[in-house]
C-alpha cells in the first residue's frame, strides 16, 4: 500500500469517528434531563467523612434519578480545588459537589479564588455533628470539671484540624463566647487529632463525631461534650450541649457544620428543582438514614430556598463576625 | 487470642479461592501501579473501591492493602531503568539503580530490589503479628516535639545523599526547604508563595516534581549524549545477583527491615522518609562510601527494603487502633467502614477474621510478588534494548500519562516538565537532585511540628529537652553532626595538604 | 569576570535568596517563641543568601577552580530547543484540543527529532501507540482530556 493511501485512509477514518460522536451529543442533548452520567465530586480525599458521605449521596441519589451517580475525588485546598472545578464546569447539572461551608471560610479569608454568587445550593442533605473528648485516662470524667480546669489554667490547649476548618471557627467561636481561655494547636485532619489527645500530650481535642466515638466505644477516650443534639449522632442523650450547658444566648451563637449539594449558579431552575427533588427523596429513605449511620452521620434536609436565603446569610455573617475579632486579636 | 491459632483460622481464610483471587489481582495491580510513573496507590485504590462493594469485607481488604504493598515492589522498576521513580519511595532507587542499569547490571539491580522487598515485606509482617499492639501504644506517644527531633535526625543524614560538591548539596537542601514552604501555613491558614493559584495551596506536587527532577531531565541529557550518559551497551551479564552482591546486601536489608517497619509505625513516618534514611544510613556506615551514588547495590537493596516494610508497619496503627497513619491508610479505614467492619481497638478483638486474614494475606501477597516480579526482570530487561529513538518519545509519554493521572490535571504536567528544565542546567552543573526532594519533603514537617510544639508549651524551647525521645533524638541529632562535620573537616584539610 | 553557567546559577540563587527573605517579612517574622507564617521561610532564604554568597566568591579564588566550562549553548542545542518548545506548545493545546490529537502530532514530532524520517511510519506509530495508550489507561480509570472530541 503506497503512502499516500495509507494517509488518506487515516485520515477518513478519524473524520468518521468524530462526527460519530458529533451526531451522538447533538440526539443525547434531546432527551430530558438527566439522561448520562453524572458526576458528584468530594473536594477531600478517599475515605474521610465526606468522601463518605459523597459515596452515601451517590448511591442514593442513583436510585431517584435512573443514571449512573459518579463519585469523584478532587481533594486539595480544603475543598476549594473541588469548587473551582465546579465553577468552570457546564452548568448543566451534570457536575456536583458536596461539600460544607468552605468556600464561605475562604471567601472570609480572602484566600478564595472563586465568589459564592458563582455557585447555587442544591439543597443540604446531612450535617456533622461535633463533640469534644478527652482520653480515657483523663482526670476529667464530665465536661464540668474539665470547664473548671480550663477556668483555673487558662491557656489549655486543645487539638483541632487545622485554622481553615469549620470546626475550628465552630470552636473558637464557643471559646471566646464563654471564656474558656483555651488555645488551639493546628493539625493537619481530623484524625490526626486523635493520637495526641489520646495519648494525653495535649488535654483535649474538637471532632467530627465519628473518630472519637470509635475510640469512645473502644473505651480509650471519652467524649464529654456535643455541640449538636447527641441523640442524632448515635450518642448518650445526657451528654451537655451548647444549649443545656451554656444556655440560650451563647446556644444562639453558634454556627452548626452544614453539608450541601453544589452546582454553579448558571444551572437552569428545572434541573435545579429535578435535583432538589430528588435530595428530598433521598434524604426521606430509611435505606439513605441507615446508610449515614454507619458513618455517624445525620441526615438534616433542607431545601435549596432556605439554603441560599437564610442558612447561607446567617452563616456567612456569624464567620465574618468571628473571624474578624480573631485578626483583631491578632495585632 | 493465641498467634498460632490466628494465623492458621487466617491462611484457612485466605486460601479460599475467592480471596486468593483477590489478593493476585490486587498484588497485580499494585505492581502496575508502581510500575507506572505517577499514578500511585491511593489513585488505584480510590478508583477500585467502589468494585469492592460486592465482595465480602476480608476480600475487598486483601485486595486493597495488596495494590499498597505491591506497589512498592514494581515503583523501583523504572527508577532502575529509566531514572523514573515510579512513585516518591523509589526516588532514592535512581541514585545508584539507574547507573548499575547503564552499566549493564540491571537484572542484579532489580532482581536485589525484588528479594529485597520481600525479606522487608515478611518480616515486617511478623513485627505485625507480635508487636501490634505495644507498638501501637508507643507510637502514640509520639507528638510534635518528637517529630521535630526525629526530622532533625534525619535533616543531618540529608547530607549522605550528595556524592559531589557539599557546597551544592547544601545549596538543594536549602532550595527544598524553601519550596517546601509553599502553600497554605499550617497555623496561619494563609497561603504562601501562592501567587493566587489554589493548585499551589497544599504545595508543589512531590510527584511531578520527583519525575521532571529525575525522568525528565534525564531524557534532556541523554538527546546529545551529553557527558556520555548513553545507555552503555555492554552485555547484559547475569540477570540475577551474584554471590557478591549478596554478600553486600544482607546487612543493609537486614537494617532496612527493622528502620523501615519503625518508621512505617511511627505515624506520619512513611515510606518515602524510610527509603532516604536507609540509604543515608547505609552510606554512612559503610566501608566504601564513594561507591554509593556510583552503582553501590547497597544503594538499592536498602532502601527497596525499608520501604516494603515500612508499607507493612503503616498497618499498626490501623489495625490496632483504628488511626490512619498516612492517606493510604484513611483509604483503607472508610474501606473498612463501608463494609460495615468499625476499625478501632475493637477491630482485632471483635473481628478476628479480617485481621488474620490480612495478615496471612500479606505473607502470601508478598510470595506472589516475588514470583510475579522475577521473570518480569528478563522483559524489562529487554526493553532497554531498544533504540533511544524510539524509547525516548514513549518515556516521555508515559511520563506525561502518568503526571496528568494524579489528579486528572495538566498543572501536573506543568509542574514535572518545569522542573525537568530545572533539573537538566542542575544536574549538568554539577548540583545534585536528591537532597532538595529529600528536604522538600521535610520541610512542611518539620516547620509543623517546631510550630505546634511551640504553641503546646506556650512559645519556650525546652519542650524539647524535657521529654525523653525527643531529647535523646536530639542528642543523636548533635552526635551526628558533629561527627559528619568533623570527618568532613578532616577530609578537607587532607585535602588542601595535598594540593600544597 | 567569567559569566559561565556557575556563576549565573549562583546570581540566580542569590536574587531568589532576597525575594524569599522580602516576601517572607511581608507575610510576617512573629517572634522565635511564637512563629509567624513568614520566619522559616526567612531563616532558609537567610541561609540560602549566605552560603551563595560564600560559593560565589569561592568561585573566583584560584584555589578553588574546578575544571569544566559549561557554555550555554552546549546545554541548549538543536534538539533540546526543539524537544522542550515542542513540550511547551503542547501543554499549552492539550487541554483545549485533546489528548489524542494534540499527543499524536506530540508524538510524530519527537520521533522525527529523533531521527525517524518516514511518514508513514510517524503516522501509523504515532496514531497506533496514542490510541491504545488511551484504551489501556482508560480501562485502568485515567480520562485522559477528550477536547474537542468529547463523549
Amino acid at each position: 500500500m503506497k503512502n499516500r493511501t495509507l494517509r488518506h485512509i487515516i485520515l477518513i477514518t478519524l473524520i468518521v469517528i468524530c462526527g460519530w460522536f458529533f451526531i451522538n451529543d447533538c440526539w443525547a442533548a434531546e432527551k430530558s434531563y438527566p439522561t448520562r452520567s453524572i458526576d458528584i465530586i468530594a473536594g477531600f480525599g478517599a475515605g474521610g467523612p465526606s468522601d463518605l458521605l459523597n459515596r452515601a449521596l451517590a448511591k442514593g441519589l442513583e436510585k431517584h434519578l435512573q443514571v449512573t451517580l459518579v463519585p469523584v475525588n478532587k481533594p486539595g485546598g480544603s475543598g476549594l480545588i473541588a469548587m473551582s472545578y465546579l465553577a468552570n464546569s457546564p452548568p448543566d447539572g451534570y457536575t456536583m459537589v458536596t461539600q460544607g461551608m468552605n468556600l464561605l471560610i475562604a471567601v472570609l479569608n480572602k484566600t478564595a479564588t472563586s465568589s459564592l454568587e458563582d455557585f447555587m445550593i442544591v439543597g443540604q442533605a446531612s450535617a456533622f455533628s461535633s463533640v469534644m473528648a478527652v482520653s480515657a485516662n483523663a482526670p476529667w470524667k464530665t465536661f464540668q470539671e474539665f470547664v473548671d480546669y480550663a477556668k483555673k489554667n487558662p491557656g489549655t490547649k486543645y487539638a483541632h484540624p487545622g485554622t481553615g476548618s469549620i470546626i475550628y471557627n465552630r470552636m473558637e467561636n464557643l471559646n471566646k463566647a464563654a471564656e474558656l481561655g483555651l488555645i488551639g494547636v493546628p493539625f493537619k485532619s481530623d484524625a490526626e487529632c486523635i493520637a495526641p489527645v489520646m495519648s494525653m500530650n495535649i488535654p483535649i481535642g474538637v471532632y467530627a463525631v465519628t473518630n472519637p466515638k470509635r475510640q469512645a466505644d473502644a473505651g480509650k477516650m471519652r467524649i464529654l461534650f456535643s455541640f449538636d443534639p447527641p441523640k442524632e449522632a448515635g450518642l448518650d442523650p445526657n451528654l451537655p450541649t451548647i444549649n443545656s450547658f451554656f444556655g440560650k444566648t451563647i446556644a444562639d451563637l453558634d454556627i452548626d457544620i452544614p453539608m450541601f449539594l453544589w452546582v454553579p449558579a448558571k444551572t437552569p431552575p428545572e434541573i435545579v428543582k429535578i435535583l432538589e427533588t430528588a435530595l428530598k427523596k433521598v434524604c426521606d429513605d430509611p435505606e439513605f438514614a441507615e446508610s449515614l449511620k454507619k458513618i455517624d452521620l445525620r441526615v438534616a434536609f433542607l431545601d435549596s430556598e432556605t439554603c441560599m436565603k437564610q442558612k447561607l446569610p446567617h452563616q456567612l455573617s456569624r464567620m465574618k463576625t468571628l473571624i474578624e475579632a480573631a485578626s483583631q486579636q491578632k495585632k | 487470642m493465641d498467634v498460632l491459632n490466628g494465623l492458621i483460622a487466617g491462611f484457612q481464610t485466605v486460601f479460599q479461592i475467592s480471596n486468593l483471587f483477590y489478593c493476585f489481582l490486587g498484588v497485580l495491580i499494585g505492581t502496575l501501579i508502581g510500575v507506572l510513573p505517577g499514578i500511585g496507590p491511593s489513585g488505584a485504590m480510590s478508583i477500585l473501591l467502589p468494585a469492592t462493594f460486592g465482595m465480602t469485607p476480608v476480600s475487598a481488604i486483601v485486595m486493597l492493602a495488596g495494590i499498597y504493598y505491591g506497589s512498592m515492589y514494581g515503583g523501583s522498576t523504572t527508577s532502575i531503568l529509566v531514572n523514573i521513580p515510579g512513585e516518591a519511595a523509589s526516588v532514592v532507587t535512581c541514585l545508584d539503580g539507574y547507573h548499575m542499569a547503564r552499566h549493564g547490571r540491571a537484572g542484579p539491580a532489580l532482581g536485589i530490589a525484588a528479594f529485597g522487598s520481600f525479606i522487608g515485606g515478611t518480616l515486617s509482617i511478623l513485627g505485625l503479628m507480635f508487636l501490634v499492639f505495644p507498638l501501637a501504644e508507643a507510637a502514640i506517644k509520639f507528638a510534635p516535639p518528637e517529630y521535630f527531633s526525629l526530622i532533625c535526625m534525619s535533616m543531618t543524614l540529608l547530607i549522605y545523599l550528595a556524592s559531589k560538591s557539599v557546597g551544592k548539596a547544601f545549596i538543594m537542601m536549602l532550595l527544598g526547604l524553601i519550596l517546601g514552604t509553599v502553600g497554605m501555613d499550617l497555623v496561619s491558614g494563609s497561603p504562601r508563595f501562592c501567587f493566587g493559584y489554589p493548585r499551589l495551596y497544599d504545595g508543589i506536587g512531590i510527584i511531578p516534581m520527583a519525575m521532571g527532577l529525575f525522568g525528565i531531565s534525564e531524557v534532556l541529557m541523554n538527546l546529545d549524549d551529553n557527558g556520555g550518559r548513553v545507555i552503555i551497551k555492554t552485555k547484559i551479564k547475569n540477570l540475577l545477583p551474584t554471590m557478591d552482591d549478596w554478600k553486600k546486601s544482607i546487612v543493609p536489608i537486614t537494617r532496612g527491615s527493622i528502620l523501615g517497619f519503625l518508621l512505617g509505625v511511627i505515624p506520619g513516618g512513611g515510606t518515602i522518609i524510610a527509603s532516604f534514611l536507609s540509604y543515608s544510613v547505609e552510606k554512612r556506615f559503610s566501608k566504601n562510601p564513594s561507591a554509593f551514588g556510583n552503582g553501590a547495590i547497597e544503594g538499592v537493596a536498602g532502601p527497596e527494603t525499608a520501604n516494603n516494610a515500612a508499607s507493612t508497619g503503616a498497618f499498626v496503627p490501623l489495625l490496632a487502633l483504628g488511626i490512619p497513619s498516612n492517606v493510604i491508610m484513611a483509604l483503607l479505614l472508610g474501606a473498612l467502614i463501608i463494609h460495615g467492619i468499625r476499625p478501632g481497638p475493637t477491630l482485632i478483638t471483635q473481628h478476628q477474621d479480617v485481621f488474620w486474614g490480612i495478615i496471612a494475606s500479606m505473607y502470601l501477597g508478598n510470595i506472589m510478588l516475588l514470583i510475579l516480579n522475577l521473570p518480569l526482570i528478563g522483559i524489562w530487561v529487554k526493553i532497554l534494548k531498544i533504540p533511544y529513538s524510539i524509547l525516548m518519545p514513549l518515556i516521555i509519554l508515559f511520563c506525561i500519562i502518568g503526571a496528568y493521572s494524579i489528579n486528572n490535571s495538566v498543572w501536573d504536567i506543568i509542574v514535572m516538565f518545569g522542573f525537568g528544565i530545572i533539573g537538566y542546567i542542575l544536574i549538568l552543573s554539577d548540583y545534585e537532585p536528591a537532597p532538595m526532594i529529600l528536604a522538600f519533603i521535610l520541610s512542611p514537617m518539620i516547620e509543623g511540628a517546631f510550630r505546634q510544639s511551640l504553641i503546646m508549651s506556650d512559645g519556650k524551647f525546652s519542650i524539647f529537652i524535657q521529654r525523653p525521645i525527643s531529647a535523646t533524638a536530639l542528642v543523636i541529632t548533635a552526635l551526628l553532626f558533629f561527627s559528619t562535620g568533623f570527618s568532613y573537616y578532616r577530609k578537607t584539610k587532607i585535602k588542601i595538604a595535598a594540593e600544597v | 569576570m567569567k559569566l559561565n553557567i556557575e556563576r549565573i546559577l549562583y546570581l540566580i540563587w542569590i536574587s531568589l535568596s532576597i525575594f524569599v527573605i522580602v516576601s517572607s517579612y511581608k507575610y510576617g517574622l512573629g517572634t522565635l517563641n511564637i512563629p509567624g507564617p513568614g520566619l522559616t521561610p526567612f531563616i532558609f532564604g537567610l541561609f540560602l543568601l549566605l552560603a551563595s554568597l560564600v560559593l560565589i566568591i569561592r568561585s573566583f579564588l584560584d584555589r578553588f577552580k574546578k575544571p569544566g566550562n559549561y557554555e550555554m549553548l552546549k546545554i541548549f542545542s538543536l534538539r533540546t530547543t526543539l524537544v522542550l518548545t515542542s513540550f511547551f506548545i503542547y501543554v499549552l493545546l492539550l487541554n483545549k484540543f485533546g489528548f489524542l490529537i494534540t499527543t499524536c502530532f506530540f508524538l510524530m514530532f519527537l520521533f522525527r527529532t529523533m531521527g525517524i524520517m518516514k511518514w508513514s511510519k510517524l503516522i501509523f506509530s504515532s496514531v497506533l501507540i496514542v490510541l491504545s495508550a488511551y484504551f489501556i489507561f482508560g480501562s485502568l480509570g485515567v480520562r485522559l482530556p477528550a477536547g474537542i472530541l468529547k463523549w
